[in-house]
């Protein structure tokens, strides 16, 4: 019988309760600086351990930013060392969500010609890798690339790319290509989690819908790009919203329209319900993934479900500091900044 | 032990003369002073004083003095400083925090020169290994030299840069960051800065007054730290020595001037009209006399004493009178909310039943011995309010152990005394009689119900409140009724036919009548006409179930003391477990055992039991008898621990 790893979960919930609040957050709206920022992190909430040797007095911006995102691979190590469940392949996922981002990035700055890939390599994950992430920093061709990652499993999802004639590469298809493996290999793994895999699913296909309304969005909205190009850059998994909804609502001629047709949908009712401001489309689809990952933690007591939804509110904890630390650098008015934390 | 009997006093006299009036009030300590106003009639043209406490700024500076200096004031005689007046006080506050603050400059300058120093020092200690003088380093033509210190996760990146033009040295490593120097031809500076920018490079500033290399400046700094540190304890001298000089005559004016601080806030409770004022409070009965005499010095002062419940817009506030043995257990009864004037004092009936309850639940002789010796001696030394509790409790276990023949877990101990002394019922042996001590405990539990009851009827009929004594389930139709069910229940189990027909009619059917009918009833008796308020049919659906709920009530609370001999038998069976775990072990760890497990359950047991007992005093006893709604009694004082921010 399949272990259900529940001390996981207990654990999980217990890590989950030092959670930042909403006066946490509206205490550091209301600082002045960086500095400031860092310094009621580390004396007030549970990041004083990860900023117990930092002077916040003198940290850099990106260097915060790069503990804070540290400390969630840290607190990851810690949930799947646990119950060692990290030796079941399900538990990788984040490791391969890394490799995924770092060749996205790889693959950006190949098209911009830049060398910063370097700056912001997670090197503390180097370890567990598949291939070596500092080595990858100097890449600077697609081809190298290919070659780079030829004994990795993205080899295959990327061989069939190839540059255009200015040797820049289509990022959109990459990410999709290499999304669409990460899903699938977290459907094919989700068994090896120790829970609920249907459950789990359930909660994927809704995470993969939202992610698929926003692309399109983006491209409709940003890009103007024809049915058929956003078709070919969606997701190739489908939960409520089917393939033909979705060509439905990206077929729309301009962005209003799109989200029209998008408020008839399941979420879009869920969240005019919720009060969400939905022509603000991007910051409601987030809001709802939110809420829908907090409900699943409280709701379910199954492992990979549970460790899913928990890094997912981990990592918008993370991303909430950090917009309210870029709101405060750049001067941004804090009900600007409070619109963009999402609790 | 019951409530201390008071006098509604209403002091009057000329104006000039209120603040001699205050000053006798505050010192007599046994006057409970109230807002005139509340009392006064409006067509009397009253007005109440509101006005600006002037002794409130110089109380103000002299808590920033003691904020800054770290004494604390505490009351004296002021006698010396009484006539003084307030602009030659205020001139000596501020002199003493001018001077305070020349100090406390001092002080902090020495400090922030400490805090440099330091900061200095803690750099250069991680350089150590360089060998040339900073000065020289930092004036090379040709290479550039930059100090400071690099996170480790940058430094994994370095030989990414293998080919940049410059090299980084790093001296000592600390959890996230290297400590080191990064050399770079002055022409590639700017691009190999911005390359360090990049990784979060910190860079060091070596102060101008640092000379010499890594090891000559680190012990310059080392010294000019312990320099640093001598002339902050100098400061720190000097001023404990000044405030030395001044505490006494400090704690003086505080004193006086807190005493007229509070004195004057009083002034807001009296009523004026025309030259004259007046006051209104409570004073104990048994001093009235003595304060009489106490306010007739003053020469315009009458007072006039009624009873105390005189003023219905009043009530009279309420202070218990103690007696030794119940005196602690008051503190569960301020915890629920004091009687009222003419209530029931509880505490003696808490103290007993109390004791009682945690007795039968920690019965252990040797426990209960332990528990009270550690009552006393924390309310002695530490001035614990539940240490006298602990103490008695403790004394009831102890009882409660002899009768159950349990000492520290041992439950064989006593046996051989009690068959010397030839008693054959004792000791009672909880493990092996279960079921009766459930159900002498579910009986032990009526029977404290059923006295309850009876001092809720005792107290209606005395505060003619003849809805609850007569026909609420607390009062007598409850009382019959409860005692009618249980009465019969226990003649049928004895063989005797108990429900007969006119039993049944009179002694349950008619008191569950009475209390359905208990409001039109209570009307009736104090010759008013009832009101049915929404019709017959809601009457009737409100009294069903508030009556339904009644039985249920009965039923719930009763059962509800099971809990007592409950926890009688886990305490009995915690200890067998510690002995049967002290059996297994080893000649040597068995003591330890038994002495630790007797620590853990009188640990646990003791606090479970005391909640135990007094959820049972407040859900069970209390409800039924005790609204708790009493206004304390606080008699007018200087505070002199209070605050003035």
């Amino acid at each position: 019988m399949q272990k259900k790893y529940n001390a996981t979960v207990a654990k999980i919930m217990a890590v989950y309760g030092k959670r930042l609040t909403q006066q946490d957050y509206t205490e550091m709206m209301n600082r002045q600086s960086v500095a400031d920022v860092a310094d009621y992190l580390k004396k007030n909430t549970y990041y004083s351990r990860l900023l117990a040797s930092i002077d916040t007095n003198t940290i850099h911006r990106g260097m915060l930013e790069n503990l804070l995102r540290r400390s969630v691979f840290e607190t990851y190590m810690r949930i799947t060392g646990f119950e060692h469940i990290s030796k079941q392949q399900f538990y990788n996922y984040k490791i391969i969500q890394t490799e995924i981002d770092e060749i996205l990035r790889c693959i950006r700055c190949i098209n911009a010609g830049s060398d910063k890939l370097i700056q912001d390599v997670p090197v503390y994950i180097n370890h567990l890798t598949s291939f070596d992430l500092l080595e990858l920093a100097k890449i600077n061709s697609f081809s190298d690339l290919l070659e780079f990652i030829r004994k990795t499993p993205y080899y295959v999802v990327l061989k069939n790319i190839s540059p255009n004639e200015d040797g820049k590469v289509d990022v959109t298809r990459c990410e999709t290509l290499l999304r669409n493996y990460y899903i699938n290999m977290l459907k094919e793994t989700a068994d090896s989690g120790g829970g609920d895999a249907e459950q789990f699913n359930r909660f994927l296909e809704a995470e993969i819908d939202l992610i698929n309304v926003i692309n399109s969005y983006r491209l409709t909205a940003y890009f103007g790009e024809s049915e058929e190009e956003i078709e070919k850059d969606m997701l190739t998994f489908y939960g409520r919203i089917t393939a033909e909804r979705h060509r439905e609502i990206y077929s729309a001629p301009n962005a209003e329209e799109f989200i029209r047709r998008f408020s008839k949908t399941y979420y879009g009712r869920q969240m005019i319900r919720n009060g969400y401001d939905i022509s603000n489309i991007e910051q409601s689809v987030r809001r709802l993934r939110h809420k829908y990952a907090r409900s699943v933690l409280r709701r379910s007591g199954s492992a990979p479900l549970s460790v899913y939804a928990f890094f997912f509110l981990l990592e918008t904890e993370v991303q909430n500091i950090i917009s309210i630390i870029e709101g405060i650098r750049y001067g941004v008015e804090s009900n600007m900044i409070a619109s963009l934390v999402i609790t | 032990m019951s409530i201390e009997k008071m006098e509604f006093v209403n002091i009057s006299g000329h104006t000039k003369d209120l603040n001699a009036a205050l000053v006798k009030l505050s010192e007599c300590g046994c006057f409970h002073i109230e807002s005139a106003s509340k009392v006064a009639k409006k067509k009397s043209g009253y007005t109440t004083l509101k006005e600006e406490n002037p002794y409130t700024p110089l109380l103000k500076t002299l808590n920033e003095i003691s904020a800054r200096s770290g004494i604390s004031f505490k009351s004296m005689d002021f006698s010396d400083v009484e006539n003084d007046s307030l602009a030659s006080l205020e001139k000596y506050l501020s002199e003493v925090s001018d001077t305070l603050d020349e100090y406390k400059t001092a002080e902090r300058q020495a400090r922030e020169q400490l805090s440099v120093h330091e900061q200095a020092m803690y750099q250069v200690d991680h350089l150590q290994g360089i060998t040339a003088d900073f000065q020289q380093i930092f004036h090379c033509e040709y290479i550039k030299i930059r100090l400071g210190r690099l996170p480790a996760d940058s430094f994994a990146k370095l030989p990414f840069y293998d080919d940049k033009p410059f090299f980084f040295i790093h001296f000592s490593q600390e959890q996230e960051y290297y400590w080191g120097m990064y050399l770079v031809p002055a022409a590639y500076l700017d691009e190999v800065e911005e390359i360090f920018d990049e990784l979060y490079f910190e860079r060091t500033r070596i102060p101008d007054f640092v000379h010499g290399d890594a090891e000559t400046a680190s012990s310059e700094l080392h010294q000019m730290v312990e320099e640093d540190k001598k002339e902050i304890e100098r400061c720190v001298k000097q001023l404990n020595e000044f405030m030395l000089l001044k505490t006494e005559k400090l704690c003086k004016i505080f004193s006086r001037l807190k005493t007229q601080h509070d004195n004057f806030d009083l002034r807001n409770k009296a009523a004026i009209v025309n030259d004259k004022f007046c006051i209104v409070g409570f004073v104990p009965r048994k001093d009235s006399e003595h304060f009489a005499e106490m306010l007739g010095d003053i020469e315009s002062v009458e007072v006039t004493m009624q009873h105390a419940d005189v003023n219905g817009k009043l009530p009279p506030p309420i202070k218990l009178k103690d007696n030794s043995f119940s005196k602690p257990f008051s503190l569960f009864v301020e915890m629920y909310g004091l009687p009222s004037y003419n209530g029931i004092n509880p505490t003696n009936f808490v103290a007993i039943t109390y004791m009682l309850l945690f007795g039968i639940m920690f019965g252990d002789f040797g426990q209960g011995v332990v528990l009270a010796i550690f009552g006393a001696l924390m309310g002695k030394f530490k001035k614990w309010a539940m240490g006298p509790i602990i103490s008695r409790v403790g004394i009831s276990a102890a009882i409660f152990g002899l009768l159950f023949g349990s000492v520290f877990g041992y439950e064989e101990l006593l046996d051989p005394v009690y068959e010397r002394l030839g008693i054959s019922f004792l000791p009672i042996k909880v493990m092996e009689n279960v079921a009766p001590i459930l159900v002498a405990t579910i009986a032990f539990g009526v029977l404290l119900i059923m006295i309850s009851i009876l001092i809720n009827i005792v107290s209606g009929i005395k505060n003619k409140d003849y809805e609850n004594a007569l026909f609420s389930n607390n009062g007598i139709a409850g009382l019959v009724f409860f005692g009618s069910i249980l009465g019969g229940l226990v003649g049928t189990l004895l063989g005797a036919k108990v429900f007969s027909v006119p039993y049944v009619l009179l002694l349950i059917v008619l008191p569950l009548v009475l209390m359905f009918m208990r409001e039109p009833l209570a009307c009736m008796v104090k010759g008013k006409k009832y009101k049915m308020e929404g019709g017959v049919v809601d009457f009737i659906a409100a009294n069903f179930f508030e009556v339904f709920e009644f039985l249920l009530s009965y039923v719930s609370n009763s059962l509800s003391f099971v809990r007592v001999g409950g926890f009688a038998i886990s305490h009995a069976s915690m200890m067998l477990v510690v002995m049967a775990l002290a059996k297994g072990m080893s000649g040597a760890a068995s003591p330890f055992m038994v002495v630790f497990g007797n620590v853990f359950v009188m640990g646990i047991e003791a606090l479970l039991v005391c909640i135990q007992a007094m959820r049972l005093e407040f859900y069970e006893l209390f409800s039924r008898f005790y609204s708790g709604d009493g206004v304390p009694f606080t008699p007018v004082k200087i505070n002199y621990d209070e605050t003035i921010e």
